[in-house]
């Protein structure tokens, strides 16, 4: 009886020394995690000229933050005042731009094409890292630039803007919508009394057809209709 | 010697090699032994890390490892040169399949038409030193040693680990030199690391997906191609773009087209008016891409003129074995953007082959079944 009690013990002592060197271990790696960031991260920010000019060079580094998930686009923005535009502030808004498209590209699927400026801004500002967010005035320019390719990035202009990356031309009630769920991240008949009721589901059926807008049937009866772009980063 | 050329007549690369200058309007002379000399006409040459490829109606490359006493020639009054000696030396056992054995003539002059020689030289000169084709291709992996025996074995082998990669961080990253001679080590450490880093956010991992999604390119740049800049841009956008426009059935909105291309570069990313100028030159440089300025007013990228009538087509036969599609549906069953899927199908529609019914569903297509009388 002894020796089993002896047994159990030893078990669990040497379950417990196990996961205590696992513990260290991770804690390790995970410092080690943030120091690779941060050499990378020190390393583009104060040689990506000379990165960029050397093929080789260039290709290593690059596969290197791709390995690891670091986003090479963080410039900042001269010091050169905006009537002369300095190649520094071309690279800036450039990245910016590749950030914002990205980001768009990328929750396409959960958001119909349809995101709000200051999400679009968060989700830039994610991918860029603490230390080298962008202000965002900084956004709209660099959103402003890529309208030489084709209308496929558009902002539309209202109280609360918002990134369409979707072609799609929104009339005066769908906007109206979306702005009325600007905060809460959804909207219902009930917020739209002065509207009658055919003018409302017109505007908002054709938000769900678009996949901009999700329906959530409450067991009173009513209906909310959520925007997933509006509610990503509240919730 | 042969050169394999990709679609839009840029070098095809061996592994691990890479572009380091790019030069237009180049004439080469071959001098052969006892012979006399013979001219090339004018080239478009490319120096890359293994060989200086010359492309024109004819093509060839010269493994730089066979390149010796390069020096400048010409000057005052002349047309600047350079001028080489062609030696056919042993080349490591992987280039045998890149760079066959062919007949070499003993001597080249280049003649730079429109300058550029002396970096072109240097450049040269860096390459040749550097000897990239010597460096081998893949790099055995440590493996962690359990030395000694139970916990206080395992307690080594994982401190020596530790200190292992603690090494490689801090010898990899003391300056560029050396990042770039660890780069290997480094990779292998950054995706070890990489399975630790276990954020939760899906959305985040949902963008970095489309960040990291594609391989890299050559990548051109102002520095390597001068004043062929943007003809070149359009050139290797064409090859690079060619898989992604594949894979999205023929079309892509030139937006989606600028972020996976400027992904792929890494951080020398292009800008917008860049890409539209490069856009602009598909057709006169007669590559296989098109821009198309859809419906709606979305400037796209298609492979080939009749992408979009193809996937038409092919959509509108779809909705006869099917009964009716949205353009979400169109875009899951065909691997296609949404934005394109809603084009075909509104083209359709034009043409008289489709008839729409918009209810809560979404815009949903029919075929027009008065068509068939």
């Amino acid at each position: 009886m002894k020796a089993l009690m002896e047994q159990k013990r030893m078990k669990e002592l040497y379950k417990k020394k196990g996961s205590e060197m696992e513990g260290e271990f991770k804690k390790n790696l995970k410092s080690q995690l943030q120091q690779f960031h941060q050499s990378l991260e020190s390393f583009i920010t104060n040689n990506r000229a000379e990165i960029n000019k050397n093929p080789n060079l260039r290709q290593e580094f690059y596969d290197l933050c791709r390995e690891i998930g670091l986003d090479p686009l963080i410039s900042s923005k001269g010091a050169c005042s905006d009537a002369r535009e300095s190649d520094e502030n071309t690279q800036y808004y450039n990245d910016i731009a590749v950030q914002a498209t990205t980001v768009c590209l990328g929750l396409k699927n959960r958001t119909g094409g349809l995101l709000s400026i200051e999400d679009c801004w968060k989700w830039v500002n994610k991918l860029r890292g603490q230390r080298h967010s962008v202000p965002l005035s900084d956004l709209y320019r660099a959103i402003d630039n890529l309208k030489v390719l084709g209308n496929g990035m558009t902002i539309i202009e209202g109280e609360s803007k918002m990134i369409l990356s979707v072609p799609m031309e929104l009339n005066l009630d769908q906007r109206g919508i979306i702005e009325a769920a600007k905060g809460t991240g959804f909207v219902s008949y009930d917020m739209f009394h002065q509207w009658n009721k055919t003018r409302f589901d017109k505007a908002v059926e054709s938000l769900i057809s678009e996949g901009m807008v999700w329906v959530d049937a409450l067991p009173n009866g009513k209906i909310q209709y959520w925007f997933p772009a509006q509610s990503l980063m509240s919730s | 010697m042969e050169v394999k050329l990709t679609e839009s007549s840029r070098p095809v690369l061996i592994p691990n090699e890479v572009i380091i200058k790019e030069q237009s309007k180049v004439e080469v002379l071959f001098e052969y032994f006892l012979c006399s000399d013979s001219k090339q006409g004018e080239y478009y040459c490319y120096l890359t890390s293994h060989r200086l490829v010359c492309v024109s109606k004819k093509n060839f490359a010269i493994p730089l490892a066979y390149i010796e006493g390069q020096k400048a020639a010409g000057g005052f009054l002349r047309t600047h040169r350079i001028e080489f000696n062609v030696r056919i030396k042993a080349l490591p056992q992987y280039l045998h399949e890149y760079m066959p054995q062919a007949l070499m003539p003993s001597m080249i002059s280049m003649k730079f038409t429109v300058g550029g020689r002396d970096e072109f030289l240097t450049q040269i000169d860096t390459a040749c030193r550097a000897e990239s084709w010597n460096k081998p291709i893949i790099v055995e992996q440590k493996q962690i040693k359990v030395e000694g025996y139970g916990i206080g074995g395992i307690k080594q082998a994982l401190k020596e680990d530790t200190h292992d990669r603690n090494q490689t961080l801090s010898a990899g990253f003391k300056d560029l030199k050396s990042l770039s001679d660890k780069s290997r080590e480094l990779k292998n450490l950054a995706s070890k690391l990489k399975q630790m880093d276990e954020s939760k956010d899906p959305e985040l991992q949902e963008i970095k997906a489309t960040m990291a999604s594609m391989g890299f390119t050559s990548g051109v740049t102002k520095e390597t191609a001068g004043k062929n800049y943007i003809p070149q841009l359009a050139r290797e956008l064409c090859d690079f773009i060619k898989e992604p426009l594949q894979n999205n059935g023929g079309l892509l909105p030139l937006l989606d087209a600028y972020c996976i291309y400027n992904r792929a570069r890494g951080g020398s990313v292009i800008s917008p008016s860049d890409m539209a100028q490069a856009c602009e030159l598909f057709e006169s440089l007669s590559l296989p891409i098109k821009i198309r300025v859809l419906a709606g007013g979305t400037k796209a990228l298609s492979l080939g003129g009749q992408a979009v009538e193809n996937l038409t087509r092919s959509l509108i036969e779809k909705i006869r074995e099917v009964g009716h599609l949205s353009s979400k549906e169109a875009a899951e069953i065909f691997k296609i953007s949404t934005t394109i899927a809603l084009e075909c199908l509104l083209l359709g529609e034009n043409q008289g082959q489709l008839c729409r019914d918009q209810g809560l569903q979404g815009l949903h297509f029919y075929y027009n079944l008065f068509l068939r009388n």
